[in-house]
Parts: structure tokens; sequence; C-alpha cells
């Protein structure tokens, strides 16, 4: 990716000892917010004397810097003209700070045989391990995160303890993690759904990369225009969507089929157990992260047909 | 053992809607954090506080973990909740966008106290009535 973004540094100075000073702090929420007003995005703090605000060239272009040297002249104003800013401005591009975390990404072992490698690295398999590749791109889903964790332990155990799952559909698929794993697993039809297209191209990058693109489609089609039902749902989204997509991701589910949901807290499980079993879903588990036990999935069971159902 | 620290960020971000875009991005980028994991977890713990600009004080560790804890909102976006107004005024010495009344600022300080360096809520006041002045949002009694 190659874009390019504007860095705007605001020095504050003019003598304020910037760790007690209540007009610091002051200033900062001032400044932070007519940025945040005026770019929709917020804004770095460094040292505590510098603001570290974004825009896009076509942002600068449209005058962004100008109206914020007027309103820091305002401030200063207000202040008695005792304060120093000073703006300096810089581009940088995505690359520069898209790229380093890569180098902590190492294969990872999740529940019994899946083991998650982004390209970058070497792995030779030991027997009984799938591995799945996986390059991350802009797109949710590495494998390190709690969340993405649990739904990989909790499909695995769905898939291969006989259950019968022949479909899969994976909600809100970032890099495709979940459902490609489903197919490195055998389902032979998986359906990848994200409604970023940057996260889609990059689910169906990493189906090639896996060589499963035969069993997995990928759509950005949103999942209340989607008709036909899975044997197992895979949402890992937050609690906002969960709540929001709630009659949608339950009617998705076969007769007999299960959900598995998560990105989400301990202390906001009880809110999508009531929700999802208010639609006639069964909760079967909650599982807590080990590592990191503030996160949870839940799965719940279609026993008694789906009432979304027209037969 | 404790992790060992290697940085800490500070950012202002809009409750929920933390991406890998800038701030984001060049902020945990450079100290090579995992850019949507914390963007999932940012999300989640501040959906419920839409239009909000959430402060963050974000700490890395050696093994490249993180971990975070939200501050309270800053306090001229309670000011312009309380105000009922979308925006500070560009020149607030001559144009005025709202008014607040001066129990809305004590409530206001209230919330701010356990983040502020103000000593007494009188202090924390005086320090929500200048920002309320360098907004353009007058107090009244």
């Amino acid at each position: 990716m190659k874009d390019i973004w504007i860095e705007v540094l605001i020095y504050i100075d003019g003598g304020l000892d910037t760790r007690e000073d209540p007009n610091l702090e002051q200033l900062i929420d001032i400044i932070t917010d007519f940025t945040v007003s005026h770019l929709g995005r917020g804004v770095i703090v460094e040292d505590d004397v510098v603001i570290k605000a974004y825009c896009t060239p076509d942002e600068m272009e449209a005058g962004f810097i100008e109206e914020l040297m007027r309103f820091l002249e305002e401030l200063n104003e207000r202040h008695g003209g005792y304060l120093d800013f000073h703006l300096d401005t810089r581009p940088i591009h995505t690359e520069d700070w898209s790229e380093g975390w890569k180098a902590h990404f190492k294969p990872i072992k999740i529940g019994h045989s899946l083991v998650i490698k982004p390209t970058w690295e070497e792995y030779v398999p030991h027997e009984g391990e799938i591995v799945v590749e996986i390059d991350p791109g802009q797109a949710f889903g590495t494998g390190t995160h709690a969340t993405t964790r649990l739904c990989l332990e909790l499909l695995e155990e769905y898939i291969t303890r006989g259950d019968g799952v022949t479909s899969v559909l994976d909600c809100g698929t970032g890099t495709g993690i979940l459902g490609i794993s489903c197919a490195k697993l055998g389902v032979r039809e998986v359906l990848m759904l994200d409604i970023d297209p940057v996260a889609a191209e990059v689910a169906r990058h990493n189906c090639q990369l896996n060589h499963v693109q035969q069993y997995c489609s990928v759509t950005t089609t949103p999942i209340w225009e989607i008709q036909e039902t899975f044997d197992l749902v895979l949402a890992n989204l937050d609690k906002g969507t969960l709540l929001l997509l709630a009659q949608d991701l339950t009617r998705v589910i076969s007769r007999g089929g299960a959900l598995v949901v998560s990105g989400i807290l301990e202390g906001q499980g009880e809110a999508i157990i009531e929700r999802f079993e208010s639609l006639g879903l069964v909760k079967e588990s909650i599982r807590k992260d080990r590592e990191d036990p503030e996160w949870i999935a839940i799965s719940f069971r279609q026993n008694d047909g789906n009432p979304f159902d027209s037969d | 053992m404790a992790k060992k620290v290697v940085g800490s960020i500070k950012l202002q971000i809009p409750a929920g809607q933390a991406n890998p875009s800038p701030p984001v991005g060049p902020a945990l980028g450079q100290h090579g954090v995992n850019i949507m994991e914390f963007c999932k977890a940012f999300n989640a713990k501040t959906q419920d506080q839409a239009g909000m600009i959430i402060p963050v004080v974000i700490t890395v560790y050696a093994d490249r973990s993180f971990s975070f804890i939200l501050k309270t909102p800053p306090a001229s976006v309670l000011l312009k909740k309380a105000a009922g107004v979308e925006k500070g005024s560009g020149v607030p010495n001559r144009d005025k966008v709202g008014k607040v009344t001066l129990a809305q600022v004590e409530e206001i300080a209230k919330i701010k106290m356990p983040d502020l360096t103000a000593a007494t809520l009188e202090a924390a006041v005086r320090t929500i009535k200048g920002t309320a002045r360098s907004m353009g949002i007058e107090v009244v009694e």
C-alpha cells in the first residue's frame, strides 16, 4: 500500500511546567478537539508537549494547516500571548509503520492441530499438524489475539468431533484465518464475508496462499442478504455488532447447526447470551482465553429447528 | 517476573473507531505492536461511549505485547456535549458557540478529577472554565 499522509507536529512551548500545569492539559484537550472536529481522527500526544495530528494531502490542500494556524494564534491571544506554538509537517507512508510488528509475528500452534504461520516465516510441520499461512496486510486475524485463538479452538472441535460440519459461514472474516482453517480441516463449503473490501482482498489472497480457493468464497455481501444456511457460523466481531446482527446470524444457521461468537469481553457475555437465547438458540459453552482471560467466546446450538425457516 | 517495558504511547482517539490508519498505525507500528489487535481491544472497550474522544495510554513490553488504560474523555468533549454543540469556536474571543451552567462545569470537573493534576475540585472547576472560554463556550450561573 502506498498511502501518503501528512504528519502535522504541533509543539507547545511557553514556559509551561509540562508535567504539572493544568493549562497544558487544557491546551492539549482543546487542540485535540480542534483536530478531531476537523479531521475526524485522533492524535498522538508525545512528551506532553508535542501533538501529532494526521491529514491527507487533500485535507492539507483544502486549507487544514492554515485553519489550524489561525486557531493556534487565537488560542495564544486568549492566553495572553505567552505561548509559543510551532508547527512542522512531514509526509509519511503507510509502509513506514505497517510492517514493523511483523518481525514479532511467529508461527503459533492453536488447538490440537492448527499452526498459524506468517508467510515470511519458515516452519517445518510435525506429524498431524495443519499449517495455515497468513499474510495479514491491513486486516484483522493473525491468531495472536485471544478472540481468534478461541474461535480457532472451537471451530477445530466442532469440525473434528464428528458433528458432520459440511458448510461454514465466517462473518467478518478479516484475513480469512477462520474460514481458511475450516477448509484446511476438511470443510468443503466455506463462505467468508467481510463488508470491508480491503479485508476481502486480503482474505482472497490468503485463500490462494493456502490453496483452498476451490472450497472458499469471499464476499463483501452483507449478512442480511445471505440466503443460504450453514452447519457452523463463526462471528468474531464485537458486542455491538453481534447484537445488531444477532437475528441474521441466527437465521443463517442450519437446523441442528452451531454458532460461535467472539470479540466479547467477559463482562459483555451475559447480554450476548440473553440476546441469542431470546432468538431460540441454546448456549453450549463459554470459553475463556487462557492467556488473556478477559476475552471469551460463546457457542450456541440450534436445537429445535431454525425459527426463521419458512418450512 | 514483570515484563520489561520498552515504550509508552499516549493517544486521544474517538471511542469505538480505532483503525490501522493514523494516528493508531504510526503510533503502534513504530513500537512493533500488532495494530489490529489494539484496535479490536480498544473498540470493544469503548464502543458504548460513541461520540467521545478517549485518551488512552498504551504500555509496550519487550515481547511486543501491550496493555492499555483508558482515561476520562477530554473536558472539551464533555463541554461540547453539555452545551449541545458539535464544534468549539475557531475564534473563541469573538464568536461564542454555546453556554453551559456552573453546575454542569462542576459535574464535568468531578468526572475529570481522577485524570486532572488539579488538587481540589475548585481548582478543577477553574481549569474546566478555562477550557470552556478557550472553546467559545460561555459559563453562566
